[in-house]
């Protein structure tokens, strides 16, 4: 069997801020059907990694490519059909409804109205956000919008033909633990389902029971890339987070990380 | 499938919201040109029901002299009015989607301020009577195009800076631009000293069949440029970047609607001078009775903006009649006190 070919590459990306380097030759594939995960600590540049895999940052070297074809060469609603992106933070759209934000999603493939919301309540039932629908996005919790902007990503792609790319920069940050598991159970289903997903993200054992593989980004360097099990060692993680981290195989439980309070 | 309750309520509200936001907009749609007819009714010669019918459908038996009064003088002021405030709140609407701040006034980008210099030097070199009075609106017009220009180049584009430096650099242009024309102010001759504030505080009264032509002329593709851009509006609520990852060509967006906005707000400046007040709270009003979405609030806006404006200018050419008010001085008497009013409501939510 041959490894699929990734939907979204970056090759050697290098990207200069201020007179820093924040990505240091970052070469990386997101391949469909699977769900990688890319972890490190704050600042390590996972977020500047998103923009210029998204193409919304230019890279000062490298290349990025999306369905075979460099970044450059598409035109923002082209890229938007193929690639969607949740960021780790957007404003809220006052004044607009919930239903009316996730249509947003639809905007690139200039369908009818109709159908924009059709895909949009269905995306809203997804989520279990269906009871929110006509509330207005200014009114909203932090969770309740995180949910949203999900909804509204997962509509981008949705019944677009092609396998499409989800980029979900830090997407469980404001959820409570049980929408965690749904928002990524939602995101390894769309993998599941033939999507290349990347979702950033910090906690470890929520990486354990969703991510297929593993990127771990220090410094604006890629330390280490590959399947979740290689890349969970009390070793590597220690190490990149400069603290102890401990690592069980629980025949029931799968891999738990568990952190000890530093100085132990 | 079958859903909750508390699902089929939401469906409900949405589309009770819907029908609210479609009634409203066609409330606005059938008040918009029952004012302009009321407004054509009065002034120094009241005309009742039965004249205003025989004029409108052009029955025989009208004197001359009303049937002039009311196509030659009243109706070309009432749908300059009506031109004038809807092209300003358009505008409003279009830099407050933009910048994605409801303080955001057309005036942020520099038009107002530069067709005021256009305008004042007009004034301060006497042309003002030149080309059948042509020469003023002309350069208003230019002064504030150059003006928009000159932001351009201070911002090394409209698409280089990101939006934040292109409103700072607005505020110094309007404050340059300021000095420029307090100086001409307080050189300034009495006598045109007073056409200049007058001027500033803008006016109707200049108004004619040619003057509404060529607002149109610019007003309709100006309204095009905006109204393609509607979407593209609504996906900048969620900021530039995330709008640039829902497709939207951002650069390509902010050039239309800065062009859009300059368009409008230079022509109605030149036309009827600065007028204040409509391009913010015209849109606003548009918001907060139908909602977010961006066709909805620029046309609510335009609608608005249009009813506002005919009703100040009425009450500039009848409160002291009959000498005539600056409509300015009335936009802001009226409307500041009602946007008040409309902030201090529970229901009215802003956020910056
Ligand atoms: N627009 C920017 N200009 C300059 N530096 C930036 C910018 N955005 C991020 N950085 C810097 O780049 C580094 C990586 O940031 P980021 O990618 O956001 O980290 P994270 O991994 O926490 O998402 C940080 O040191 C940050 O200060
Ligand atoms: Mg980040």
């Amino acid at each position: 069997m041959t490894a699929p070919v990734p939907l979204l590459t970056a090759e050697k990306v290098v990207l200069t801020r201020d007179g820093r380097r924040i990505l240091d030759g970052v070469s990386l594939g997101v391949v469909p059907g699977r769900l990688l995960a890319v972890i490190g600590p704050n600042g390590a540049g996972k977020s500047s990694l998103s923009s210029v895999l998204s193409g919304w940052w230019q890279p000062d070297a490298g290349e990025v490519f999306l369905h075979g074809r460099a970044m450059a060469d598409y035109s923002a609603e082209a890229r938007a059909r193929l690639c969607s992106v949740m960021r780790q933070e957007s404003a809220r759209p006052d004044g607009l409804t919930v239903l009316e934000a996730v249509e947003i999603g639809r905007l690139s493939h200039g369908a009818g109205e109709g159908e924009a919301a059709e895909i949009a309540w269905e995306m809203l039932v997804r989520m279990g956000l269906e009871e929110l629908a006509a509330r207005d996005c200014g009114r909203l919790s932090g969770g309740e919008w995180q949910r949203v902007a999900f909804a509204r990503s997962v509509a981008q792609i949705w019944n677009a033909g092609t396998p499409g790319v989800l980029l979900l920069d830090e997407p469980v940050s404001c959820l409570d633990p049980a929408h965690q598991h749904r928002l990524l159970g939602e995101a390894s289903a769309l993998a599941r389902a033939g999507h290349a997903v990347l979702a950033i993200l910090h906690d470890l054992n929520l990486t354990a029971d969703y991510a297929d593989d593993v990127a771990l980004l220090g410094g604006g360097r890629l330390r280490v890339c590959g399947p979740v099990r290689e890349i969970m060692q009390p070793e590597i993680l220690s190490d990149i987070y400069s603290c102890t981290v401990e690592v069980l195989d629980d025949p029931g439980r799968g891999l738990r990380a568990l952190l000890s309070r530093p100085g132990r | 499938m079958s859903e909750e309750p508390a699902a089929s309520r939401a469906r409900r509200d949405i589309a009770s919201r819907q029908r609210r936001t479609h009634g409203r907009l066609l409330t606005l749609v059938v008040v918009f040109p029952a004012l302009l007819v009321i407004a054509g009714a009065i002034g120094a010669v009241p005309l009742g029901p039965r004249e205003l019918w025989g004029l409108i459908s052009g029955a025989p038996d009208v004197p001359d002299v009303i049937r002039s009064v009311f196509w030659d003088i009243r109706v070309p002021r009432v749908v300059l009015a009506a031109l004038v405030g809807g092209s300003l709140a358009l505008a409003g609407a279009g830099v407050q989607g933009l910048f994605r701040n409801p303080l955001a006034d057309p005036g942020i980008i520099g038009v107002s301020a530069g067709a005021a210099v256009g305008a004042v030097g007009c004034f301060v070199f006497g042309w003002q009577g030149l080309l059948g009075g042509w020469v003023l609106p002309l350069m208003a017009f230019a002064g504030g195009l150059a003006s928009v220009l000159l932001l351009r180049l201070f911002n090394t584009g409209f698409e280089g800076g990101g939006t934040a430096r292109l409103i700072l650099a607005g505020i110094a242009l309007n404050a340059m631009l300021g000095s420029v024309l307090g100086f001409a102010l307080v050189s300034a001759s009495d006598n045109a000293l007073r056409s200049m504030t007058f001027w500033t505080l803008g006016s109707c009264a200049g108004a004619g069949w040619p003057q509404n032509v060529v607002l149109l002329a610019v007003l309709v593709p100006g309204a095009v440029l905006l109204g393609r851009n509607a979407r593209a509006l609504d996906a900048l609520q969620l900021g530039e970047a995330q709008a640039a990852h829902l497709g939207v060509a951002v650069h390509r967006v902010r050039r239309e609607v800065i062009i859009a906005c300059a368009l409008l707000v230079g022509a109605a400046t030149a036309l009827a001078g600065i007028i204040g007040f409509i391009g913010l709270v015209a849109p606003h009003m548009a918001r907060l009775l139908l909602g977010g979405l961006h066709r909805h609030v620029l046309g609510g806006a335009f609608l608005m903006g249009g009813s506002l404006l005919v009703l100040a200018d009425l009450g500039a050419r009848t409160l002291v009649a009959p000498a005539e008010l600056a409509v300015g001085i009335i936009t802001a008497a009226v409307g500041g006190p009602f946007f008040l009013w409309l902030l201090k409501r529970p229901s009215t939510r802003v956020s910056l």
